[in-house]
Protein backbone atom coordinates (compact mmCIF):
# COMPACT_ATOMS: atom_id res chain seq x y z
CA UNK A 1 0.00 0.00 0.00
CA UNK A 2 1.58 3.31 -1.00
CA UNK A 3 2.24 5.70 1.81
CA UNK A 4 1.53 9.36 1.64
CA UNK A 5 4.55 11.49 0.91
CA UNK A 6 5.82 13.39 3.90
CA UNK A 7 5.07 16.72 2.22
CA UNK A 8 1.40 15.96 2.48
CA UNK A 9 1.59 15.62 6.21
CA UNK A 10 3.50 18.87 6.41
CA UNK A 11 0.89 20.70 4.50
CA UNK A 12 -2.00 19.16 6.45
CA UNK A 13 -0.50 19.87 9.82
CA UNK A 14 0.07 23.47 8.97
CA UNK A 15 -3.65 24.03 8.65
CA UNK A 16 -4.18 23.16 12.25
CA UNK A 17 -1.56 25.47 13.56
CA UNK A 18 -3.27 28.80 13.20
CA UNK A 19 -1.17 30.34 15.93
CA UNK A 20 2.09 29.19 14.46
CA UNK A 21 4.23 32.28 14.37
CA UNK A 22 6.14 31.03 11.33
CA UNK A 23 2.93 31.01 9.29
CA UNK A 24 2.24 34.61 10.01
CA UNK A 25 5.75 35.52 9.15
CA UNK A 26 5.61 33.76 5.82
CA UNK A 27 3.03 36.03 4.33
CA UNK A 28 2.48 39.67 4.97
CA UNK A 29 -1.03 40.39 6.22
CA UNK A 30 -1.95 42.21 3.04
CA UNK A 31 -1.09 39.17 0.93
CA UNK A 32 -3.07 36.93 3.18
CA UNK A 33 -6.09 39.10 2.82
CA UNK A 34 -5.80 39.21 -0.95
CA UNK A 35 -5.33 35.61 -1.79
CA UNK A 36 -8.55 35.54 -3.72
CA UNK A 37 -8.69 31.78 -3.31
CA UNK A 38 -11.75 29.98 -4.47
CA UNK A 39 -13.10 27.01 -2.64
CA UNK A 40 -12.27 24.83 -5.63
CA UNK A 41 -8.67 25.97 -5.64
CA UNK A 42 -8.36 25.53 -1.92
CA UNK A 43 -9.65 21.99 -2.02
CA UNK A 44 -7.49 20.97 -4.94
CA UNK A 45 -5.27 18.61 -3.05
CA UNK A 46 -3.15 17.60 -6.00
CA UNK A 47 -0.23 19.42 -4.48
CA UNK A 48 -0.40 17.19 -1.44
CA UNK A 49 0.53 14.22 -3.53
CA UNK A 50 3.31 15.84 -5.54
CA UNK A 51 6.21 13.52 -4.89
CA UNK A 52 9.83 14.59 -5.07
CA UNK A 53 9.25 18.25 -4.36
CA UNK A 54 10.49 19.89 -1.26
CA UNK A 55 8.43 22.01 1.03
CA UNK A 56 10.40 25.06 0.01
CA UNK A 57 9.78 24.53 -3.69
CA UNK A 58 6.03 24.36 -3.30
CA UNK A 59 3.90 27.46 -3.35
CA UNK A 60 2.11 28.51 -0.22
CA UNK A 61 -1.16 27.62 -1.99
CA UNK A 62 0.00 24.06 -2.25
CA UNK A 63 1.31 23.74 1.26
CA UNK A 64 -1.60 25.43 3.02
CA UNK A 65 -4.69 24.75 0.96
CA UNK A 66 -7.09 25.49 3.82
CA UNK A 67 -5.49 28.78 4.68
CA UNK A 68 -7.51 30.31 1.92
CA UNK A 69 -10.70 29.20 3.58
CA UNK A 70 -9.77 30.30 7.05
CA UNK A 71 -8.03 33.52 6.14
CA UNK A 72 -10.36 34.72 3.47
CA UNK A 73 -12.51 37.63 4.56
CA UNK A 74 -16.02 36.38 3.96
CA UNK A 75 -17.82 39.21 5.70
CA UNK A 76 -18.73 41.16 2.52
CA UNK A 77 -20.16 38.07 0.87
CA UNK A 78 -21.91 36.93 4.01
CA UNK A 79 -23.39 40.34 4.46
CA UNK A 80 -24.47 40.34 0.82
CA UNK A 81 -26.06 36.92 1.25
CA UNK A 82 -27.76 38.06 4.44
CA UNK A 83 -29.10 41.09 2.63
CA UNK A 84 -30.44 38.90 -0.17
CA UNK A 85 -32.01 36.56 2.33
CA UNK A 86 -33.50 39.45 4.28
CA UNK A 87 -34.81 40.95 1.05
CA UNK A 88 -36.44 37.69 0.06
CA UNK A 89 -37.83 37.21 3.54
CA UNK A 90 -39.25 40.73 3.46
CA UNK A 91 -40.79 40.17 0.03
CA UNK A 92 -42.29 36.94 1.31
CA UNK A 93 -43.82 38.69 4.29
CA UNK A 94 -45.15 41.49 2.11
CA UNK A 95 -46.69 38.91 -0.22
CA UNK A 96 -48.28 37.09 2.70
CA UNK A 97 -49.70 40.34 4.02
CA UNK A 98 -50.99 41.13 0.51
CA UNK A 99 -52.69 37.75 0.34
CA UNK A 100 -54.41 38.37 3.67
CA UNK A 101 -55.56 41.82 2.56
CA UNK A 102 -56.94 40.34 -0.65
CA UNK A 103 -58.77 37.71 1.40
CA UNK A 104 -60.31 40.43 3.55
CA UNK A 105 -61.30 42.41 0.47
CA UNK A 106 -63.03 39.38 -1.04
CA UNK A 107 -64.94 38.80 2.20
CA UNK A 108 -66.07 42.43 1.99
CA UNK A 109 -67.11 42.01 -1.66
CA UNK A 110 -69.07 38.87 -0.82
CA UNK A 111 -70.84 40.71 1.98
CA UNK A 112 -71.63 43.60 -0.38
CA UNK A 113 -72.92 41.22 -3.01
CA UNK A 114 -75.28 39.65 -0.48
CA UNK A 115 -76.56 42.97 0.82
CA UNK A 116 -76.98 44.52 -2.66
CA UNK A 117 -78.35 41.44 -4.37
CA UNK A 118 -75.38 41.38 -6.80
CA UNK A 119 -74.30 37.94 -8.02
CA UNK A 120 -71.00 36.54 -6.74
CA UNK A 121 -69.55 33.89 -9.00
CA UNK A 122 -67.75 31.16 -7.03
CA UNK A 123 -66.13 29.75 -10.17
CA UNK A 124 -64.58 33.17 -10.77
CA UNK A 125 -63.28 33.20 -7.20
CA UNK A 126 -61.73 29.73 -7.66
CA UNK A 127 -59.92 30.94 -10.80
CA UNK A 128 -58.86 34.11 -9.00
CA UNK A 129 -57.19 32.15 -6.20
CA UNK A 130 -55.65 29.72 -8.67
CA UNK A 131 -53.96 32.67 -10.33
CA UNK A 132 -52.96 34.33 -7.06
CA UNK A 133 -51.68 31.14 -5.40
CA UNK A 134 -49.37 30.48 -8.33
CA UNK A 135 -47.50 33.65 -7.37
CA UNK A 136 -45.64 33.32 -4.08
CA UNK A 137 -44.24 36.84 -4.35
CA UNK A 138 -47.51 38.46 -5.25
CA UNK A 139 -47.94 42.21 -5.32
CA UNK A 140 -51.29 43.23 -3.91
CA UNK A 141 -53.91 43.88 -6.56
CA UNK A 142 -57.00 46.03 -6.18
CA UNK A 143 -59.94 43.67 -6.31
CA UNK A 144 -63.40 44.53 -7.60
CA UNK A 145 -66.68 42.76 -8.12
CA UNK A 146 -68.12 43.25 -11.59
CA UNK A 147 -71.91 43.43 -12.01
CA UNK A 148 -71.94 39.98 -13.63
CA UNK A 149 -70.54 38.49 -10.38
CA UNK A 150 -66.96 38.02 -11.56
CA UNK A 151 -63.92 39.13 -9.61
CA UNK A 152 -61.53 41.55 -11.25
CA UNK A 153 -57.95 42.16 -10.14
CA UNK A 154 -56.17 45.36 -11.15
CA UNK A 155 -52.52 46.33 -10.83
CA UNK A 156 -51.32 49.81 -11.68
CA UNK A 157 -47.80 51.03 -12.30
CA UNK A 158 -45.92 54.05 -13.52
CA UNK A 159 -46.63 55.92 -16.76
CA UNK A 160 -50.18 54.60 -16.97
CA UNK A 161 -49.20 50.92 -16.83
CA UNK A 162 -52.32 48.97 -16.00
CA UNK A 163 -53.28 45.32 -15.86
CA UNK A 164 -56.93 44.39 -15.35
CA UNK A 165 -57.89 40.71 -15.16
CA UNK A 166 -61.49 39.60 -14.94
CA UNK A 167 -61.74 35.94 -13.99
CA UNK A 168 -64.44 34.40 -16.12
CA UNK A 169 -64.59 31.14 -14.18
CA UNK A 170 -63.81 28.65 -16.92
CA UNK A 171 -60.05 28.92 -16.81
CA UNK A 172 -60.27 32.03 -18.96
CA UNK A 173 -59.38 35.62 -18.23
CA UNK A 174 -60.72 38.77 -19.80
CA UNK A 175 -57.71 41.04 -19.78
CA UNK A 176 -57.04 44.73 -20.28
CA UNK A 177 -53.40 45.78 -20.48
CA UNK A 178 -52.16 49.35 -20.89
CA UNK A 179 -48.47 50.16 -20.97
CA UNK A 180 -46.08 52.61 -22.54
CA UNK A 181 -43.48 50.74 -24.52
CA UNK A 182 -39.89 51.97 -24.38
CA UNK A 183 -39.28 54.78 -26.83
CA UNK A 184 -42.95 55.73 -27.15
CA UNK A 185 -45.01 58.39 -25.43
CA UNK A 186 -48.51 57.07 -25.92
CA UNK A 187 -49.53 53.92 -24.06
CA UNK A 188 -50.37 50.84 -26.06
CA UNK A 189 -53.64 49.17 -25.17
CA UNK A 190 -54.50 45.54 -25.49
CA UNK A 191 -57.59 43.62 -24.46
CA UNK A 192 -59.08 40.22 -25.07
CA UNK A 193 -59.92 36.84 -23.61
CA UNK A 194 -57.41 34.07 -23.15
CA UNK A 195 -56.24 31.24 -20.94
CA UNK A 196 -54.04 32.01 -17.94
CA UNK A 197 -50.94 31.20 -19.97
CA UNK A 198 -52.07 33.24 -22.95
CA UNK A 199 -52.87 36.22 -20.73
CA UNK A 200 -49.47 36.00 -19.07
CA UNK A 201 -47.85 35.98 -22.51
CA UNK A 202 -49.74 39.18 -23.34
CA UNK A 203 -48.51 40.81 -20.14
CA UNK A 204 -44.96 39.61 -20.79
CA UNK A 205 -45.16 41.20 -24.25
CA UNK A 206 -45.56 44.56 -22.54
CA UNK A 207 -42.70 43.77 -20.12
CA UNK A 208 -44.80 44.65 -17.08
CA UNK A 209 -44.92 41.25 -15.33
CA UNK A 210 -43.28 42.90 -12.34
CA UNK A 211 -46.53 44.74 -11.63
CA UNK A 212 -48.08 41.43 -10.58
CA UNK A 213 -45.28 39.78 -8.66
CA UNK A 214 -41.63 40.13 -7.72
CA UNK B 1 -81.65 71.31 -22.71
CA UNK B 2 -82.06 67.56 -23.16
CA UNK B 3 -79.36 66.14 -25.41
CA UNK B 4 -77.15 69.23 -25.38
CA UNK B 5 -73.47 68.61 -24.92
CA UNK B 6 -71.99 69.78 -21.63
CA UNK B 7 -69.25 72.41 -21.89
CA UNK B 8 -65.78 70.88 -22.06
CA UNK B 9 -64.55 72.89 -19.10
CA UNK B 10 -67.31 71.61 -16.80
CA UNK B 11 -67.34 68.56 -14.55
CA UNK B 12 -69.57 65.62 -13.75
CA UNK B 13 -69.74 63.19 -10.83
CA UNK B 14 -70.88 59.59 -10.73
CA UNK B 15 -71.82 57.44 -7.80
CA UNK B 16 -69.42 54.48 -7.61
CA UNK B 17 -70.56 51.53 -5.54
CA UNK B 18 -68.23 50.01 -2.91
CA UNK B 19 -67.50 46.96 -5.05
CA UNK B 20 -65.90 49.21 -7.69
CA UNK B 21 -63.63 51.25 -5.45
CA UNK B 22 -60.66 49.88 -3.54
CA UNK B 23 -58.37 52.07 -1.45
CA UNK B 24 -59.51 55.18 -3.28
CA UNK B 25 -58.92 53.70 -6.74
CA UNK B 26 -62.01 53.62 -8.94
CA UNK B 27 -62.28 50.67 -11.29
CA UNK B 28 -63.64 50.81 -14.80
CA UNK B 29 -66.48 48.54 -13.63
CA UNK B 30 -67.82 51.61 -11.85
CA UNK B 31 -68.64 53.01 -15.29
CA UNK B 32 -70.61 50.08 -16.58
CA UNK B 33 -73.33 50.80 -19.10
CA UNK B 34 -76.43 49.06 -17.78
CA UNK B 35 -78.58 47.05 -20.17
CA UNK B 36 -81.34 49.18 -21.67
CA UNK B 37 -79.67 52.47 -20.70
CA UNK B 38 -78.69 55.06 -23.30
CA UNK B 39 -75.58 56.10 -21.45
CA UNK B 40 -73.75 56.14 -18.15
CA UNK B 41 -75.55 58.29 -15.58
CA UNK B 42 -73.66 61.26 -14.15
CA UNK B 43 -74.52 64.57 -12.52
CA UNK B 44 -73.38 67.88 -14.00
CA UNK B 45 -71.78 69.86 -11.20
CA UNK B 46 -71.74 73.30 -12.83
CA UNK B 47 -75.49 73.16 -13.31
CA UNK B 48 -75.56 74.30 -9.69
CA UNK B 49 -74.15 77.54 -8.45
CA UNK B 50 -71.65 77.87 -5.64
CA UNK B 51 -68.43 76.16 -4.81
CA UNK B 52 -67.69 72.46 -5.23
CA UNK B 53 -69.10 71.54 -1.82
CA UNK B 54 -72.35 73.38 -2.52
CA UNK B 55 -72.64 71.67 -5.91
CA UNK B 56 -71.99 68.27 -4.36
CA UNK B 57 -74.57 68.96 -1.65
CA UNK B 58 -77.19 69.58 -4.38
CA UNK B 59 -76.26 66.35 -6.15
CA UNK B 60 -76.45 64.38 -2.90
CA UNK B 61 -79.88 65.79 -2.19
CA UNK B 62 -81.24 64.76 -5.59
CA UNK B 63 -80.01 61.17 -5.56
CA UNK B 64 -82.54 58.55 -6.55
CA UNK B 65 -80.60 55.49 -5.52
CA UNK B 66 -79.41 54.35 -2.13
CA UNK B 67 -75.82 55.49 -1.87
CA UNK B 68 -73.60 53.47 0.43
CA UNK B 69 -71.18 55.21 2.75
CA UNK B 70 -68.33 53.03 1.51
CA UNK B 71 -69.07 54.08 -2.07
CA UNK B 72 -67.94 57.41 -3.48
CA UNK B 73 -68.64 60.17 -5.97
CA UNK B 74 -66.04 60.18 -8.73
CA UNK B 75 -65.40 63.46 -10.53
CA UNK B 76 -64.53 63.68 -14.21
CA UNK B 77 -63.66 66.64 -16.39
CA UNK B 78 -65.96 66.66 -19.41
CA UNK B 79 -63.36 67.83 -21.93
CA UNK B 80 -60.47 65.74 -20.60
CA UNK B 81 -62.58 62.57 -20.58
CA UNK B 82 -63.74 63.11 -24.14
CA UNK B 83 -60.21 63.86 -25.32
CA UNK B 84 -58.79 60.80 -23.53
CA UNK B 85 -61.26 58.50 -25.26
CA UNK B 86 -61.60 60.22 -28.61
CA UNK B 87 -59.06 57.99 -30.41
CA UNK B 88 -60.76 54.80 -29.31
CA UNK B 89 -64.29 56.18 -29.28
CA UNK B 90 -64.74 59.09 -31.67
CA UNK B 91 -68.48 59.19 -30.97
CA UNK B 92 -68.22 59.82 -27.24
CA UNK B 93 -70.34 62.63 -25.88
CA UNK B 94 -71.49 63.86 -22.49
CA UNK B 95 -74.95 65.32 -22.75
CA UNK B 96 -77.73 66.74 -20.61
CA UNK B 97 -80.48 64.29 -19.67
CA UNK B 98 -82.61 66.04 -17.05
CA UNK B 99 -84.96 63.83 -15.06
CA UNK B 100 -88.53 64.84 -14.38
CA UNK B 101 -89.92 64.74 -10.90
CA UNK B 102 -91.23 61.35 -9.81
CA UNK B 103 -93.90 62.04 -7.17
CA UNK B 104 -94.71 58.33 -6.79
CA UNK B 105 -91.11 57.49 -5.98
CA UNK B 106 -90.78 60.64 -3.90
CA UNK B 107 -88.09 62.11 -6.16
CA UNK B 108 -87.73 65.75 -7.11
CA UNK B 109 -86.73 66.69 -10.65
CA UNK B 110 -83.02 66.35 -11.33
CA UNK B 111 -81.98 68.91 -13.94
CA UNK B 112 -78.28 68.05 -13.48
CA UNK B 113 -78.65 64.46 -14.63
CA UNK B 114 -76.51 63.79 -17.69
CA UNK B 115 -75.24 60.84 -19.71
CA UNK B 116 -71.91 59.68 -21.08
CA UNK B 117 -72.99 58.37 -24.47
CA UNK B 118 -71.35 56.49 -27.29
CA UNK B 119 -70.08 53.43 -25.45
CA UNK B 120 -70.60 50.20 -27.35
CA UNK B 121 -72.26 47.14 -25.80
CA UNK B 122 -69.92 44.65 -27.45
CA UNK B 123 -67.46 43.04 -27.42
CA UNK B 124 -67.22 42.92 -23.61
CA UNK B 125 -63.43 43.05 -23.51
CA UNK B 126 -63.40 46.27 -25.55
CA UNK B 127 -66.14 47.73 -23.37
CA UNK B 128 -64.07 46.87 -20.29
CA UNK B 129 -61.00 48.59 -21.75
CA UNK B 130 -63.04 51.71 -22.52
CA UNK B 131 -64.48 51.71 -19.00
CA UNK B 132 -60.93 51.50 -17.64
CA UNK B 133 -60.00 54.48 -19.78
CA UNK B 134 -62.90 56.46 -18.32
CA UNK B 135 -61.75 55.45 -14.82
CA UNK B 136 -58.29 56.81 -15.69
CA UNK B 137 -59.93 60.24 -16.04
CA UNK B 138 -61.21 60.36 -12.45
CA UNK B 139 -59.83 63.58 -10.99
CA UNK B 140 -61.00 63.17 -7.43
CA UNK B 141 -63.39 61.18 -5.28
CA UNK B 142 -65.77 62.55 -2.69
CA UNK B 143 -67.73 60.87 0.09
CA UNK B 144 -71.34 60.01 -0.60
CA UNK B 145 -72.44 61.64 2.65
CA UNK B 146 -71.06 64.42 4.80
Amino acid sequence: MPSLPSVATDGWDDQFLPNDASMDEELPPTTRRNWGFTLAAATDWSGLFTAGRTHASRSSEETKPFRALTDCDYSPRLSEAAKLFDGLELKNRVAQAARQQVKNRISFLLQEAKSEGIPFDRASEVDFWRFIDARPLLKKPRVFLVDNGNLRAVWKGEKGAHIGLQFLGDGKIQYVVFATRPGTLEPSRSYGRDTFEGTLRQIAGFEIEDLISE
Amino acid sequence: MNGDALPDYDHVVRYVRPTAIDEGIVDGSGFELRAGHKGISVNWLEYFVGDKEAQLAEVRQLRRLHWKKSGCLAELSVGATKRHLSDQLPGISIVEDPLDADPQGGHAADPSHSLICGLPNDPPERVEALQDMIAECVIKTYPTTV
